[in-house]
């Protein structure tokens, strides 16, 4: 597992994964623009796409999946260096109230004819920095529902996991991770 | 909010990967209008291989081209050619310029007429994982 810097000031990374050759956002945003997938993906779950947003129509979801992506794709790539991600990402379990390390957290698309189904995931390292480690399209209420969205867990957990056996436990860690190894 | 120095961008510089992302991702902003009319097409022409009940490989084989062709073609990022557009109207039965041409938009204004009558709803529990 390795790391890709997202915003060059290093407060955004996304995670490569050792059977990957790019970075997990631009696997995630190049299936989010490939139609032949997406088809795929909606034929398969056109249940819950009827049954949560009320759309029947897969080429109508396989538009508004790559409109939402390239606009959720434009706001990272014009992310000001000076960007609270904090307004960006917020902690998965909705009922998080307390700070915890290396917490999971996820990002939603901000598309305005629906709800957006576009979510990407990420290990906060501390306030304002982040490490992306998927996406997914979430059309169930709860990520546990459907195998594409738990495989998403199993990465926040797998990355967090990787992080934490390696002594990483907020951002200065990550540094020293490097300073350590160079 | 913490700021870091420029010595811990380059110790962090020396052990990062660098696959390119932006390049790609400025490359899809860039091109973004083909890339709709080519998705359209694309659509278009995966609903009538289903509803003719052809293969991609059949298509091909009409085409006179490889199936990894048209396996490229389906995703919605090649710029086609209208040499390639006319083969494809002509193998399967389809005015796919004309409808292009109108096209995407038009579906747009559509979809969002619809919307406008059924409202989706978000889905019930909101993200509780």
């Amino acid at each position: 597992m390795k790391f890709e810097r997202v915003l060059e000031n290093g407060r955004l990374w996304a995670v490569m994964y050792d059977e990957d050759c790019v970075n997990i956002l631009e696997k995630v945003f190049t299936q989010w623009n490939d139609y032949e997938w997406l088809r795929e993906f909606f034929t398969k779950h056109v249940d819950d796409l009827a049954t949560y947003f009320h759309i029947t129509d897969i080429d109508r979801a396989v538009f508004d999946t790559v409109d939402d992506a390239n606009d959720l794709e434009c706001l990272i790539m014009d992310l000001n260096p000076d960007a609270d991600l904090d307004e960006l990402f917020r902690p998965l379990e909705n009922t998080r109230m307390s700070e915890v390390i290396l917490g999971r957290e996820k990002a939603k698309g901000r598309y305005n004819i629906h709800a957006s189904w576009l979510r990407l995931y990420a290990i906060r390292m501390e306030s304002g920095r982040y490490i992306i480690t998927g996406g997914a399209i979430k059309l169930t209420a709860t990520m546990q529902e459907r195998e594409h969205t738990l495989g998403e867990l199993t990465k926040l957990n797998k990355v967090r996991d990787y992080l934490i056996s390696l002594g990483i436990f907020d951002y200065n860690g990550f540094e020293d991770y490097y300073e350590s190894i160079d | 909010m913490r700021v870091s120095t420029d010595k811990e961008f380059s110790i962090l510089e020396k052990h990062e990967v660098k696959t390119g992302w932006k390049e790609k991702a400025q490359w899809r902003r860039e091109n973004r209008r083909w890339l709709r009319y080519s998705g359209f097409i694309a659509l278009t022409v995966m609903n009538r291989l289903e509803e003719k009940k052809l293969s991609q490989k059949e298509l091909a084989e009409r085409m006179k081209c490889s199936p990894q062709y048209v396996s490229k073609l389906l995703k919605g990022s090649e710029n086609l050619t209208l040499d390639t557009i006319s083969k494809l109207e002509e193998c399967l039965d389809l005015d796919l310029l004309r409808t292009a041409l109108s096209p995407v938009d038009e579906y747009r204004a559509q979809s969002n007429h619809l919307h406008v009558i059924a409202q989706p709803e978000q889905p019930p529990g909101s993200d509780e994982h």
